[in-house]
This record gives structure tokens, sequence and C-alpha cells, in this order.
């Protein structure tokens, strides 16, 4: 949104694509439309806030605005810029052609797989956030909250102020490494004063509170019916100290990783930060990858949370109108310099949260044997130890030979997890693992809509082979 | 670091071409050392494909060579040690219209006269040999013997059997110098340096830059297949589907998957590589697909990929000794490749190890034929 913005105002041509009903991405989602009163539910919620002054800002700023929009094919062009795909809810498919592209399609959740995840009443944090949210739904009527990171908190803060009950909250952090992270969060203290507050709104509701340990099992037949927990020490290990806990829905996550398949296809050069445990694309500090015409904001360049994406949002957009030469370089730099300042601080901010939310390492090495990893093809983590035993030396060889990341989700649910395993079992770094190629569709598209209507003799057939 | 290696035999290009002929001079007792630019092998034309094996597929003068590459990658098992998931369903060719019956009624004659049993068959056997035909066609044959093998897993079995036999394979690796004759061959591939007595070049739409490091003028062009496939699907194709047109070609695999293809051009060049899909010929294809079997407009496209795959301007294979050369082979631009890789690449080892080769190469295969002094007498397609 930000970017957008900032490229209207500043005379460029622009249009932003979503798939949303509404502009906000996650942080600043909208609830949806169909709940009458969705502002008594929102109150006085300051995302909510800031997410209907950014999209009002954007309704204002000129740019075309293109909801309810897939981006499923992209390519550079011969003579420059990009072509995109895209697909309508309701008018189909159409084409765009751009000189700049701006990426800033953000992150996807990152679970670690637990023996019983796949029984019904268990989702991820993001998507409990999006049902509270966009839906005003509570996960279940006692949800177990389990993970790291401010999402954990938020979500189980958002469970109890919606009226619903939370059974219990489990962090993998220490209360420790939330000390360390103190003096950073005292940078944005609004954010740090919420984060309290959502802290007050769990101790006021009795929620039992489990630091420094993890989900070892989830429990039930049919559907969750309650969670095992393990205690884990200072490094990240499991003690073996195991608890029940009952509960009928489970929302889990460890953290977030950045949707790179757009970036990737368009041959964005990508490295692996050791720090975060992540690919991020390359980029120069004003948000320009090594493809000319090619830039990425917010989250996508690694995960900073939301107000370093806003002011990186607004970064890429001077950038472009300077590489287009609609700023000269003075005014380039005065324009651009106060904003790379202001997103190194909220950046750290997000860091650090990034850090408190990314799983201890040894949880990937604790998963069961017989757990399923790879949730669409049904392998277990075994599957994949016998795989990289046998010789898969890399991401597309472990695909290739297991069917793990061919299905529906294109790895976005197993990729971390395969990545990490395969790393323990070949005995190399993930980075050497590499990544799996990124292809078109960038999403599950149905027939129906790539085809439309038409007639056989449209179809343009180049003349048969030779018999 | 330079390592001196010397081998036996030297091949260049790692798709199914590459990897049969260096199973086989490999099973003979040969050194053999084996050269890909991809991570793997079988990673460009070999699996952009929705791995067909149709006699209907095959232009009739291939079809003796089809039926015994059948027989092969059946048995893939026992001379591969490695199962390809071949899976003979049975296949159905579609002509849409009187233009379309009239090209299948001759073309299929002529590959049944090869020996292909191939009948045209009436619209109620077509719609009981697969319940979700649509009704909208003009004309089918059947071919019993038709089916297909899971094209994803060609380059997995060759690896195996190539490691279990000591191929060395150097995958990653192009080959940027070549030099040499009757005496031997110098190959320059990075920083390694190797020695053979003999070459093979396999290199498929890179044949052409191959062979013009030998002196050789042979005009290769870089087709760039663009396949795709949809998620798993409940079971609603029993057969292997194509057109009479030759732009479709549709199966349901064992996973439920439906893949789906039919030689449909992506961008991407020999620099490159396959780089990206062109959104109206895959509109085009999935519309072909659909319009041979409706109940596929429910499916949701999952993904689609790339292969590059050689062209020579007459469209018959190159397959012989490099002109001018008693210890260089070359095998490549076969059109039908995957279907007869197994085959072709088993002659050319027998051809190479001096021994009787299951089929004779016929002359047309002849390398020489597209040097340029001899071009003007190429039926050209």
């Amino acid at each position: 949104m930000a970017a957008a913005t900032e490229a209207a105002s500043l005379g460029l041509r622009t249009a932003i694509a979503d798939m949303g009903e509404a502009p906000g991405g996650q942080v600043y989602r909208s609830p949806s439309p169909a709940l009458k009163p969705h502002r008594q539910a929102v109150g006085n919620d300051p995302d909510w806030i800031e997410g209907e002054r950014m999209r009002m800002a954007l309704s204002e700023s000129g740019a075309a605005i293109r909801l309810k929009t897939r981006v499923w094919s992209m390519a550079r062009r011969a003579e420059g810029g990009f072509r995109l795909s895209m697909h309508h809810d309701q008018e189909g498919l159409s084409q765009v052609t751009t000189t700049a592209l701006v990426l800033a399609n953000g992150c996807h959740e990152k679970l670690v797989p637990v023996a019983g995840w796949t029984k019904p009443g268990v989702m991820g944090l993001a998507a409990a956030t999006i049902a509270l949210k966009a839906g005003s739904l509570l996960p279940g009527d006692r949800t177990v909250v389990a993970g790291g990171g401010p999402l954990l908190w938020a979500v189980a803060a958002g469970i109890v102020k919606g009226g619903g009950k939370v059974a219990a909250l489990v962090d993998h952090s220490g209360f420790g490494d939330w000390l360390a992270a103190l003096p950073v969060m005292a940078t944005q203290s609004d954010l740090l004063i919420r984060g309290l507050a959502w802290h007050g709104t769990l101790l006021r509701a009795g929620v039992p509170i489990f630091r420094r340990h993890r989900l070892s099992k989830v429990l039930g037949g049919e559907r969750v019916e309650g969670v095992e927990i393990e205690g884990l020490d200072s490094k990240g290990f499991p003690t073996g100290a195991h608890r029940t806990l009952t509960g009928d829905a489970l929302a889990m996550g460890q953290g977030l990783v950045p949707s790179l398949s757009p970036a990737r296809l368009l041959g964005a050069e990508c490295r692996f930060s050791p720090e975060d445990d992540l690919w991020i694309p390359v980029s120069d500090g004003h948000t320009r990858t090594n493809q000319s015409g090619l830039y990425v904001a917010g989250d996508l360049g690694g995960v900073r949370g939301a107000r370093a994406a806003a002011l990186e949002g607004r970064l890429a957009a001077l950038t472009v109108a300077f590489d287009q030469g609609k700023l000269s370089k003075s005014q380039f730099e005065l324009m651009a310099e106060p904003l790379r300042r202001a997103h190194h601080r909220a950046a750290k901010f997000g860091a650090a949260m990034a850090r408190l939310m990314r799983p201890p390492p040894p949880l990937w090495g604790a998963i069961d044997q017989d757990t399923i990893v790879c949730r669409c093809e049904g392998l277990r983590r075994r599957e994949i130890d016998q795989a990289g035993s046998a010789g898969a030396g890399d991401m597309n060889q472990l695909k290739s030979w297991t069917r793990c990341g061919m299905g529906p989700c294109q790895g976005r649910l197993c990729g971390e997890a395969a990545s990490a395993l395969l790393s323990k079992v070949r005995g190399v770094g993930r980075e050497a693992l590499g990544s799996w190629t990124a292809r078109e569709p960038l999403m599950p598209l149905p027939l129906a809509d790539l085809v439309g209507e038409f007639d056989y003799a449209e179809i343009p057939q180049p003349p048969p082979a030779p018999a | 670091m330079i390592s001196q290696q010397q081998y036996d035999v030297a091949i260049v290009g790692g798709g199914i071409m590459g990897a049969t002929v260096a199973l086989h001079l490999a099973k003979a007792g040969q050194n053999v050392v084996l050269f890909e630019r991809r991570a793997g092998l079988c990673m460009e034309a070999s699996s952009a494909n929705t791995g067909a094996l149709m006699l209907q597929l095959i232009r009739a003068a291939f079809i003796p060579f089809a039926l015994r590459s059948l027989e092969l990658w059946e048995s893939a098992p026992q001379w591969l040690g490695y199962d390809m998931g071949f899976r003979r369903n049975g296949g159905l060719t579609l002509a849409f219209n009187e233009h379309e019956t009239e090209l299948l009624t001759d073309w299929m004659a002529a590959r049944r006269k090869a020996g292909a049993p191939i009948e045209i068959i009436d619209r109620d056997r077509a719609r009981a040999l697969e319940a979700n035909l649509t009704e909208d066609f003009h004309s089918a044959s059947y071919c019993p013997l038709d089916g297909y093998a899971d094209a994803k897993r060609c380059g997995e079995g060759y690896r195996r059997a190539l490691d279990t036999l000591s191929v060395h394979l150097r995958c990653e690796q192009s080959v940027q110098e070549m030099a040499g004759g009757d005496a031997g061959y110098r190959l320059q591939s990075g920083r390694d340096s190797i020695t053979a007595k003999r070459l093979v070049l396999t290199g498929g739409a890179w044949l052409g830059r191959l062979l013009a490091k030998l002196d050789c003028d042979i005009p290769v062009e870089c087709r760039v297949n663009q396949v795709a496939v949809t998620e798993r699907m409940d079971p609603i194709m029993d057969r292997s589907i194509c057109a009479a047109t030759g732009r479709l070609s549709l199966k349901q695999s064992k996973e439920g998957t439906v893949l789906i293809g039919g030689g449909w051009q992506g961008g991407g060049d020999l620099d490159r590589g396959g780089v990206e899909i062109i959104p109206e010929h895959l509109t085009a294809n999935l519309r072909l697909a659909c319009h041979a079997v409706p109940t596929l407009r429910k499916a949701r496209l999952l993904r689609s990929w790339l292969g590059l795959e050689a062209k020579v301007m007459d469209y018959m294979p190159i397959m012989g000794s490099v002109p001018g050369h008693n210890n260089a082979w070359v095998l490549g631009a076969v059109h039908a490749g995957y279907t007869l890789g197994p085959i072709l690449g088993k002659i050319l080892a027998q051809v190479i190890l001096d021994e009787e080769p299951d089929l004779a190469i016929p002359d047309n295969f002849n390398p020489a034929r597209l040097l340029p002094e001899n071009r003007s007498r190429l039926e050209v397609w």
C-alpha cells in the first residue's frame, strides 16, 4: 500500500494487485465486508486504524487498484520491463505490462511438524489471525496457542478479547529471551506497550503460560482433544519433561518465511541468511534486486515487521522514480535518506521479533520419524531421511525422488522442514541444498478459469509434424 | 587444480540418449565419463514431456524402432535395474473435424503398414474405452500397445544405474573445449581436462554448438517444450490420449495427477535454458485438453515446466559418426526422443562396440546429410 501510494504521488503511472477483497495484507487485514458490525469487532484496534488510514491514502492516490486478482505468471519482456498475467475472480484473465515491478508479497507461515498435527482443529497462527481479524471467528472453544514471537501473544490475546478461551500459551522462547529484546523493543514504544497489554490480557484471564516449551504431540481421535508439550533447556534441546493440556483447537506457528517464488521466477538473486535461517532476496539497500526494474519491499525481503515494511515500500517507490528519471540524484538522496534511517530503526525491532519467532534449531531434529512432514503427499520424516541417506543431495533431487513439495501447496508448508531435515541427514548446511525451482502458475488455478469459453477452431495450432 | 583423467569414452550430454549409450558401453566394460550441464540427468527434453509412449505419435519410418523401444521401457527393471513407471493403458488419438479425420486415416494407415497395431474405431468404442471422453470429436483411433512411463523418474533411474556401473558422472559441467581425432580426444570442462579414446555427442539442443567444436557445420534448432500438471484428482481418465494434430498429449498418472503436453513452446534459449512459459500457448494446450476431456475443467493447474529439445531441418534423427571422424559419434534431434531413447542409445552403443546392432541405422539418419554441401537434397519441414 505504501509503495503504491508513494509511487502515484510521485507521478508514476501505478497499479497494485492483490488476491484479497481489500488491501491490507495480513497485518492490516480488513474485516470481511460480509460482516456487518465489524466496527464494533475491531473497535480501537491500532492495526485496523492504521490499515484504514493506509487504505484511504491508497484509494485517493490515483493508483489503479486491482483486488481479487491473482498474478499467476510473470516474465521479463525482451523490450524491457515485465509482462504479468492475472486472473480476476469475476473478470477472468488479463495481461499487464510494466516498466518497473515492486514485489511486496510478504511471507507465509513457518511450521515445525509435530505428531498429530494433521488432525482437524489445528491451524497456523497466521490462519488464526485471519479468522480473528477478517471473520471475527475463534479457532475453537478452548484453544492452545503454541509457537513463538509476538504473533503468538497477539493471537492468544485476540482470542481472549474476542470472548474465547485460551487453554494455554506455549512459547518456545524463555522469559530471558524476551528480556534481552527489551532495549530494542523500547525503540518502538507503542508496540512494546501493545505487547505488554497482550500479556496483561492473558494474565487477567488466568491463561496458563508455558515458556521454553515445545509442542511434542497433538492428542485426540477424530479431532484435537489436547496437546502434549515438552520443556526445552536454554539451548533449545528437549528436556524430556512432558505435560498434557486439554483443548479443542490448536493455533501453532514458528515464524515466517518470505514467499520467494515470484522473485525467483524472475531470476532475482537470493541468498541464505544464517542469522535468520532463511533464504532472502539480495537487495542493494534501496530495494533494488539484481534484475533491472525489479524491486523488493517489506517482509519479502526479510522478516522485519509491518512498520519497516511500510517505510521500505515508500523507499521502493522513490527508487523506482529515480531509476526512471523522475527524480534528480539530489532529490532522491534528500527524500530517501530519512526513510532509510527510519527503516533501519524499525527493522531492528522487527529483527528482534523475528529472532523470537524462530524455532530453536533442535526442534527440527526432535521431529518423530513417523510424523508427516509433507502434508500434501503424506510423506513422513522417515522417508525424507531415507532419501537423503540414499543420495538425494539437494532439494530438487529430494523432490524428484519423494514427491515432497509436489502437492497443491507446492512446498509452502513443508519446505522449511524438508530443508532442515535434509540438511541434518546430509550433514551440510541448508544453503548447500539450494531451493526448489520456481515455476508457474504461482498459485493453483482452476483450468476452467484459464481456458474460459472457447471454440475449437480458435485454438492456434501450428501445423502438425510430418508423418 | 586440474585433474587429468583418461577414459575409453567421453559422452557429452546426459539426457536419455547419452545416459543410455553410457549404460551399454559401461556394461561392456568401457571406462566412461558423462558430462551434463544441469544438476542431474534427463532434465531437458527427456523430462519435459508427459511420458507418452505411443506408437500413434511416432512417424511411420520409426515404428520398427518404437516397437523395440516400448519393449525396453516395459522391461526397464531388468536392463536398467529401475522401474520407470511404465504402464500400458492403451492409447486414443482424436480427430475433431473432417480435415483431421483425413490426416488420422492416412497417417495411422502408414503406421499400421509399418507394423503398429492401430485401428480406426467407432464413436461407441471410443467412449467405451474412455468414459469421460468428449462427445465433440469426429473420429478416433486406438492402439492397445500404447502407454506411458513416469518422465520425472527417468533421470533418477539412469543415475542409479550409471552409479552402479561406475560411470563417472560430471553434472553441472559443460564442456567448453573439445579437440581430437583418430588418436583420441581431449575435453576441457571448467578446470577439468580429460582425454578419451572415443567421443559421443548427445547434447540435444546444444548439438550444433558441440559439433561446431569439431568443425562440423550442422544447424540444430532449439525448441522449448512446455508441459503442465494438475493436482491429484479422483480417477477420471483411463487411456493415454493424443490429438491427430499432434498438439495434445494427455494422461492421468497413477498418483491421480493429469499431465498435459503436446509440444507447445515456451521461452528460453541455449544460454539460459527454459526460462518462461508463454501463457497463450499454455492456454491453447489446456483448451485442447479440456476439449478432449471436459471433466478436466474442474482440475486445478499446479505447475508447468520447460525443457530444451533439438530439431534439425528435415525432422529426422542425427545418428552415426561425426562427419570426418572415425572415433566420434552423435545421436540426437529424434523428435520422439523419449520414446526411442532406450533403443537408439542401445543401437549406437552396439555400433561403437562393433557389435551387430538390434536394428540397422537407416541411411537417412546420417549426420553428414546436414552438411552445407548436402543440404539442398533434404526434404525440409
